[in-house]
Formats: C-alpha cells, sequence, structure tokens
C-alpha cells in the first residue's frame, strides 16, 4: 500500500520497532464475527473471492469475543440483542476498535419502531461509521482503511500525550465522525419515513 | 421444566446441569445468539442427555424489527423496501409476492413482457438464495471451500441484479403494475451468459459433495421428517418435498407466467438432511430452464408497465413533459391511491417455501393490515421435532437444512 | 392494460352460465369498488377436480375472462375517484385457487352448514376469494371437520393472524384470521373468528402442530390469549417485555421507551431526535 507515507503525523518521530508493531496491529485486525442483519451478507460477500478481505487485508474472523480486536457491527440492533452487544464488546480485549456498518447499526436505519435500537452507538463507542443500506464491500474497505488510519492516529497520540490523552483524541473522533454522519444516514433514513403518516404523540423522551 | 436465565453470551455456554433422577442426567445448553453457525441471531436452548438431545428450544427474536407495523404507517407503494429487508439473501422474491399481492387487492394484472422479467428476475433470486444455503450449510458442516464457490457465483447473480435496478442486495425492484424504467441494455447477454457459465460451476458443488463420503455420512438419515409431520407442521419448500409431498406453488397455483413454463419439481424420498441438499440442488437446476424458456418467449419490445391505472405509477417521459402527468405522479407518490377495500391472501413459492402476504384494506391509502406470512417462520417450528433424540453434532446440520434467515423469521 | 396478441394464449372460452345470483356477495368491497364483476364470471368450474395432466391449463383459459376488444363483450363504465383520473380494472377476477365463488356450490360451506348450522356468521368473497367467519366456539370443530373430511382435506394452516378492528367497529375488537391450504384440491381457505379484547380464543394447537408458534406470535404482537396452547410466552419481543402489545392500533410505533445502556456513560448523542414534534 503506497499511502503510508501520507498518514504520518509530519512532525512525530517513530521508532523502527514501534512502526512494526503499529503495522502488525492495523494490518491483522481479527473481527469478531457478528452479523445480524442484511449487512452481514455484504460482510460476507466482503471476505468471498470477489472482494477479498481476509488475505488482503490480513483479517480474519473469529467467533469468540476474547481473540477479536475488532467489531463489525452488521445489521440492525434490536432492544433484545443489545445487552448481548454490550456483553460481547466488554469480553473483548484491549485494544479493541468498533465499526459501525450500515445504516441500521449508525442510526436505526429504515426501522424507526419500538423494537429497534437507534444506533449501536447507544450501546457501545463506535469509531467509524460506514453508511450505506447495504453499504456496498467496497464502502466496507473504505471504513476499514479509515480505521487503519485511527489505528496509526492512536498510537502516536499514546507516544505523544499517553494512553488517556488518545484515549481523548479517540473520544473527539468519535464525536467528529457522529457529527459528520447526521448529513448522511440520518437523511437517508428519515427519507423513508414518508409523508401524511398518523402522529404518534405519546413517544416520550427518555428520563 | 423451565429455563434458567442466565447470561446468553458467547458461543456454547453451560447454563444448568440438573441431576433428575440417579440415573439420568441432563445438561441444558446454551447456543446463543452470537454462534457462526446459527445463520444469524438464532438461539437455540438444548436439552441433552449425553450427547443426545432431549429437547430443543429455539428461541427467535433478536431481530424482530416491527416491519408489519411499519407496514401500516406506509402508503403501499412506499413498502417495497422493507419487504427487501425480511429475506435478504432472496430480495426480489420478497418484493415479487408484496407487489402480486397488491395487485390482486387492486385488481389488475401487470402486462406480458413485465410478467417473463419478473420471472427471469424471481428465479435468478431463486438460484442466489440457494446459493447462500448451500454455502453456508456446507461450510457449517466442514466443507469451507463451498461458500468461497457459492459466493463467487452469487456475485454475477448480483451483478445481473445491480444492471437491471441498482442495487445488489437490498434490490426493491418490483412495482406494482409492471416495471416503470426499461430493460438496460446489454442485460439479456449478461443473462445469458450466467445461464452459459452456471451449469458447470454447479457441476463443482455436485463433484464436492454429492457423492463426497463425509457429506453423506453427516447428512444422511439425519433429520428426518415424516410426510404427516412435514404437513403438520405447515411445512412448505423442500422440506416439504424433501419428504415426498408434490406441491409447489408455481406448478399448483400458477402465478405470473409459469403455467407457460416447463419444469419439473424434486421430490425426496426419505425427507432426510440429504434428501433437501439434493431437492434444493435440482431446483437450482430447474431454474435455470426456467430462465431460458423465459428468455426464449420474452417478447423484446412491448409495454413493460399499466397504463391509465389509478394504481400505478404515471410513465416517467409523460411525467418529465406534461403537466397533468406530473400532478398525477405527485398525488400519487404523495397522497397514495385508496386501495379497494377488501382482504387478499397471495402466496408465492419462495426459495424457502410459500411466502404469503395478507392485506386487509380499509380503502385508505395505507394497508390497515399487513401481514407477511414468511416461510422460515413456519419451517424452523420443526427444529424441536427433528433434533429430538438426535445428536449434538447434528444440531447445525438441521438448522442449515431448513434454510432459514432470521430477518425473514423475526420479520 | 396489455392487449398483445400473443400466438401461445389459447382461445378463451365462453365461461359458464351461472346458476344463481352472487352479485350482492361481494363484501366488503362495497363503496370504494368501481367494478362489480359479472355473474358468468363467478360461477365457473369448481377447483376441486384435479387435473391429472402434465401441464396446468393456461391460467387465461381457467379465468374464463373475455377480451375488452372483443365486441361481444358489453363494457363496463369506468369509474373515477377524487384525483379525477379513470379507474379500469383488468380485473383479475377468478382463478379458481379458492374454489366457486358462491355459497350454494363451495364445497367447504356446505359441509360446515350440514355439521355445523350456526357456525357461519358471514361468507364474503372477493376477487375470488372466500373468506368464512366462524362463530368461536366452533373454531376447533369446524377445523377438524375440515382437515379430516377426505374430500376436503384442508391438512395445512398456511397462517393464523389477527387483524386489530379498533378503528373499523366496536366490538368484537380482533379478528382472528386463519388461512387453511387443501393440497389434494389445491385450493385455499380463510376462517375468520371475532375475539373480542379480554376473551380468549381456542386453540389449533391439538390439530396442527403449526399453529403453536403462530399463535403465540400472535399473542406476543395482539394480547390475545388462546385456549389451550401449551406454551403461550412471548416469541418476537424479549420475554419480559412490559410495554404491551405492539401491534394493536393504539400502540404507537415508535414505542414507549429508548433504550438505555446501563453502565454506559457516554453514548453518542441520539440523531433521530431532531425530528421529533
Amino acid at each position: 500500500m503506497g499511502l503510508i507515507e501520507d498518514r504520518f503525523e509530519k512532525n512525530v518521530l517513530t521508532t523502527s520497532v514501534d512502526w512494526v508493531f503499529n503495522w502488525a496491529r492495523r494490518s491483522s485486525f481479527w473481527w469478531l464475527q457478528f452479523g445480524l442483519a442484511c449487512c452481514a451478507i455484504e460482510m460476507i460477500s466482503a471476505s468471498m473471492p470477489r472482494y477479498d478481505l481476509s488475505e488482503r487485508f490480513g483479517m480474519l474472523y473469529r467467533a469468540t469475543p476474547r481473540q477479536a480486536d475488532l467489531m463489525i457491527v452488521a445489521g440492525t440492533v434490536t432492544k433484545k440483542m443489545a445487552p448481548i452487544v454490550r456483553t460481547l464488546y466488554d469480553q473483548m480485549a484491549d485494544p479493541k476498535w468498533v465499526l459501525s456498518m450500515g445504516s441500521c447499526a449508525n442510526v436505526g436505519g429504515p426501522f424507526d419502531t419500538y423494537a429497534v435500537v437507534q444506533g449501536v452507538d447507544q450501546v457501545v463507542p463506535v469509531d467509524v461509521y460506514v453508511p450505506g443500506c447495504p453499504p456496498l464491500p467496497e464502502s466496507l474497505y473504505y471504513g476499514i482503511l479509515e480505521l487503519q488510519n485511527k489505528v496509526i492516529k492512536f498510537d502516536t497520540f499514546a507516544k505523544k500525550a499517553g494512553k488517556s490523552g488518545a484515549e481523548q483524541e479517540r473520544d473527539r473522533d468519535r464525536r467528529a465522525a457522529k457529527a459528520s454522519l447526521v448529513g448522511t444516514d440520518a437523511v437517508i433514513s428519515s427519507a423513508s419515513v414518508g409523508f401524511g403518516t398518523p402522529t404518534d404523540n405519546s413517544y416520550t423522551r427518555e428520563p | 421444566m423451565s429455563m434458567t436465565e442466565a447470561p446468553h453470551t458467547g458461543t456454547l455456554q453451560i447454563e444448568d446441569e440438573r441431576q433428575i433422577s440417579d440415573t439420568r442426567r441432563e445438561l441444558v445448553l446454551n447456543m446463543g445468539p452470537q454462534h457462526p453457525s446459527t445463520h444469524g441471531v438464532l438461539r437455540v436452548v438444548l436439552t441433552l442427555e449425553g450427547e443426545t438431545i432431549v429437547s430443543t428450544d429455539p428461541i427467535i427474536g433478536y431481530l424482530h424489527r416491527g416491519v408489519e407495523k411499519i407496514g401500516e404507517t406506509r402508503r403501499y407503494s412506499q413498502f417495497t423496501p422493507w419487504t427487501d429487508r425480511t429475506d435478504y439473501v432472496a430480495a426480489p422474491l420478497n418484493n415479487l409476492g408484496y407487489i402480486l399481492t397488491v395487485e390482486k387487492l387492486c385488481g389488475i394484472v401487470a402486462p406480458e413482457r413485465a410478467q417473463y422479467w419478473r420471472v427471469i428476475m424471481a428465479e435468478l433470486s431463486r438460484i442466489a438464495s440457494h446459493l447462500v444455503w448451500l454455502g453456508t450449510h456446507a461450510l457449517d458442516i466442514g466443507a469451507l471451500s463451498m461458500s468461497l464457490y457459492c459466493f463467487r457465483e452469487r456475485e454475477l447473480i448480483l451483478d445481473i441484479f445491480e444492471k437491471f435496478c441498482g442495487a445488489r442486495l437490498t434490490t426493491n425492484m418490483m412495482e406494482i403494475g409492471g416495471f416503470s424504467r426499461g430493460i438496460p441494455p446489454g442485460l439479456v447477454e449478461q443473462v445469458e451468459s450466467f445461464l452459459q457459465i452456471f451449469p458447470e460451476k454447479q457441476q463443482e458443488y455436485v463433484d464436492l459433495l454429492s457423492a463426497n463420503p463425509i457429506w453423506i455420512a453427516r447428512t444422511r438419515g439425519v433429520g428426518i421428517i415424516e410426510p404427516d409431520a412435514a404437513l403438520d407442521y405447515g411445512l412448505t419448500g423442500a422440506c416439504l418435498r424433501g419428504s415426498g409431498i408434490n406441491y409447489d406453488i408455481r406448478k399448483a397455483q400458477p402465478y405470473l407466467v409459469y403455467d407457460r413454463m416447463d419444469f419439473d419439481v424434486p421430490l425426496g424420498t426419505h425427507g432426510d438432511v440429504y434428501d433437501r441438499y439434493l431437492v434444493r440442488m435440482e431446483e437450482m437446476r430447474q431454474a435455470l430452464r426456467i430462465i431460458r424458456q423465459c428468455l426464449d418467449q420474452v417478447p423484446s419490445d412491448g409495454p413493460l408497465m399499466l397504463n391509465d391505472s389509478n394504481y400505478v405509477i404515471p410513465p416517467h417521459d409523460t411525467v418529465l413533459r406534461t403537466a397533468e402527468d406530473m400532478q398525477r405522479h405527485f398525488v400519487w407518490v404523495i397522497k397514495g391511491f385508496n386501495a379497494p377495500k377488501g382482504e387478499v391472501y397471495v402466496a408465492i413459492e419462495h426459495a424457502k417455501g410459500e411466502l404469503g402476504h395478507y392485506i386487509y384494506s380499509d380503502g385508505t391509502a395505507n394497508p390497515y393490515r399487513l401481514r407477511i406470512r414468511t416461510p422460515d417462520f413456519v419451517n424452523l417450528q420443526v427444529l424441536p421435532y427433528m433434533a429430538q433424540g438426535s445428536m449434538l453434532a447434528d444440531v447445525v446440520a438441521l438448522i442449515g437444512t431448513i434454510d432459514i434467515v432470521l430477518g425473514s423469521v423475526d420479520r | 392494460m396489455s392487449q398483445d396478441s400473443d400466438p401461445n394464449r389459447k382461445d378463451q372460452q365462453t365461461p359458464p352460465e351461472a346458476t344463481s345470483a352472487p352479485a350482492e356477495k361481494l363484501t366488503p368491497a362495497a363503496d370504494g369498488d368501481p367494478i362489480q364483476p359479472k355473474d358468468d364470471w363467478a360461477a365457473a368450474s369448481p377447483a376441486s377436480e384435479i387435473s391429472t395432466a402434465d401441464e396446468p391449463q393456461s391460467y387465461r383459459s381457467r379465468l374464463g375472462l373475455a377480451l375488452a376488444s372483443d365486441p361481444d363483450v358489453p363494457t363496463v363504465e369506468p369509474a373515477h375517484d377524487q384525483t379525477g383520473v379513470q379507474v379500469i380494472d383488468s380485473a383479475l377476477v377468478y382463478t379458481g385457487y379458492w374454489g366457486p365463488l358462491d355459497e350454494s356450490m363451495h364445497p367447504a360451506i356446505i359441509a360446515i352448514r350440514n355439521h355445523f348450522p350456526d357456525a357461519i356468521e358471514e361468507v364474503a368473497f372477493f376477487r375470488d376469494e372466500v373468506t368464512v367467519r366462524i362463530r368461536a366456539r366452533f373454531l376447533q370443530d369446524v377445523a377438524l371437520m375440515l382437515r379430516d373430511q377426505p374430500e376436503l382435506a384442508y391438512r395445512v394452516v398456511s397462517d393464523l393472524t389477527a387483524v386489530d378492528m379498533l378503528n373499523l367497529r366496536a366490538t368484537p375488537r380482533f379478528d382472528v384470521v386463519i388461512q387453511l391450504l387443501s393440497i389434494r384440491n389445491r385450493q385455499r381457505l380463510r376462517l375468520k373468528v371475532g375475539i373480542d379484547e379480554q376473551q380468549p380464543c381456542p386453540s389449533l394447537t391439538g390439530i396442527y402442530k403449526v399453529t403453536n408458534w403462530l399463535e403465540r406470535e400472535c399473542y406476543d404482537m395482539f394480547g390475545i390469549t388462546f385456549e389451550g396452547h401449551p406454551d403461550l410466552r412471548r416469541m418476537l419481543l424479549p420475554e419480559d417485555w412490559d410495554e404491551g402489545h405492539p401491534l394493536r392500533k393504539d400502540y404507537p410505533i415508535r414505542g414507549f421507551k429508548q433504550y438505555v445502556q446501563p453502565g454506559f456513560e457516554n453514548p453518542a448523542p441520539r440523531v433521530r431526535d431532531y425530528r421529533r414534534d
């Protein structure tokens, strides 16, 4: 990949050993096989012969969260499933990342109903949002490359400002990612509401 | 006996070991919602005695999204995207079932050319669904390379869908009254090339699995469904035909142009997993046959969409050029048409069985009640019946052979 | 309307004469439906004879439907709806998949009337479909009879669901709808049972095993209890869901509570709130 030079901060010096760790960590994501709905089929297609996610990117899916460092939440998170998502996230070992794939995992998708959590970021902290319904495998690739950038950024910040500084920067990145999402996915999801629907006045905000 | 509510996380987790009597010990095992072999978020609580299964309790609902409730708040023409998301491996078939129901309610019939293209897309979708089934089923049983082969062929079909309607997976391609956009150039050639390529690829699958002693040992005699039980459990599709009952909606109650097609319906004899595998493989071949006949018979020009009906979107060129049709388009999209009062139930032969849509209309623009009878939900009930007395290692084969997609089970 | 001259299509057969006048029986298509199908369409041959030919008949010939371009066919007056657009109904009316659209000829209705004279409240025909409304106390007996009679053989329940009639009528509140299928005759039938709010519906699990899960889902979504069901608990929603039954008409689509993950201090700001009224 010839884009490595552009990704480093210009004023940070890294040692060659750190660079190796950095490279290994981002180039061999082991993702938790956690497909919930339609996006799971696109995720599977992304790891199949035409778009070869496993061999080209060094990614491998693991069935158990203990061995995974990336959780790709692909599909709708329902209220019945949300505690399980959280438990799986908690079982993963640090450092861990979450990639929210698809409209349903970003903002709840076209399902603004009683049973659906409006976005997996209400349950786990999300680093990268990949919009689409379902996103093409190429979109998922773009999301994973962005995630690799974030891994590099996290490591370089950890050297500069320590682990807590890196965590704060990561938190800011998450907020920024969510803010930039409002223009894309929310519009797509809200446009599917339709017109002239009966107003639901009995929906209350959370206490 | 009551099921303990231990945290259901991870894959296999031992919940409870009970000693019922001095001679009998039962183990309750939770095959949790996150499991590599459950085809989605299905939870099965198994009660085992050693390695033998005493009872199973499938727990679903982890993907319940309230699609039927959404149907009551949308116009008839707006609801099609949600039908894609119920059975997401065979989206055009879902679209077709819903659109045929709305058309029957409104009392309209699509033009003949549109019906032929609907059949072509439906059969391609059937092949795509069976490829996903075969890939994941074989993956669960252990033939890892089968999943790679099947998804490679599925990409060819998804290319055809993308050319036709713009989307690979959630296609939203069927419309009330036909197709409002034309057939893109080059599509017929692409479908023809798929028909050339696929038979030899399917021969690869057959060479890999059908006479494979490991495959036969794992699937023969496993999960036998007696014909009477199949009818009692309301099974449809390959689960029913694998037990020898000849019922295919395309033959028994034909819709679209299936009565002009010459195809066979494969039937199994033993009702085990191997027979259902053979039935679905043969269904793929018959689907190719149907597509071949459709391509031969389809008129190369002619209307793809009804004209002059209140229930159908006005044609795009006149919408952009005339004021009257632009008004009609606006009213059709925003206000919707008032469907006739009444109720209809239309069932089509989905890849997994009988997909039925029941619409109760009260004369307004939204359905009063929209019910989607999915084949997976009904077919999954037979899992406890099949699993009783079988071994723990067979459970993944049994789940795979029913061919479930959890979006369709939970809606 | 497709008026292609298709050489493959068989010639249209003239429809047989009607023996009675079923035109009024096309309820509930009352004021919205512009087209009243003609008498001879409804009295086509019953589908109880199983065709032994390899190819099923062309469905257009089985329709007995005349072409609108045929000069002998009287034209039907098209209706207008509120948008001022003409409605021309190229009605797909009769396919024979539900049996004859006549109460005195339909074998299932005749059998129900013979065995249980009080069971039927109403029979409705709409677009070649047959709906029989049964009184709740007769449901199990009627279903057993329909299943076990060898000429009827409605061995399969395709679907069991309910409709909340809150906006349309006062009592009974729910309509439990059962779609039956006879593989032997290739026929379908719809049974409807009116169930009130606290009234339990007799369960069909003893007769058809498929209704086990279908009734559980009905209970989950509507709150209808089924008497005699071995294991009535929630199915699609969590078992400890206490917010009611979602598919009822007085239940908002967005539900009552949002999901709060306990122990997660700073979830991302919600996106959909901005549209709330």
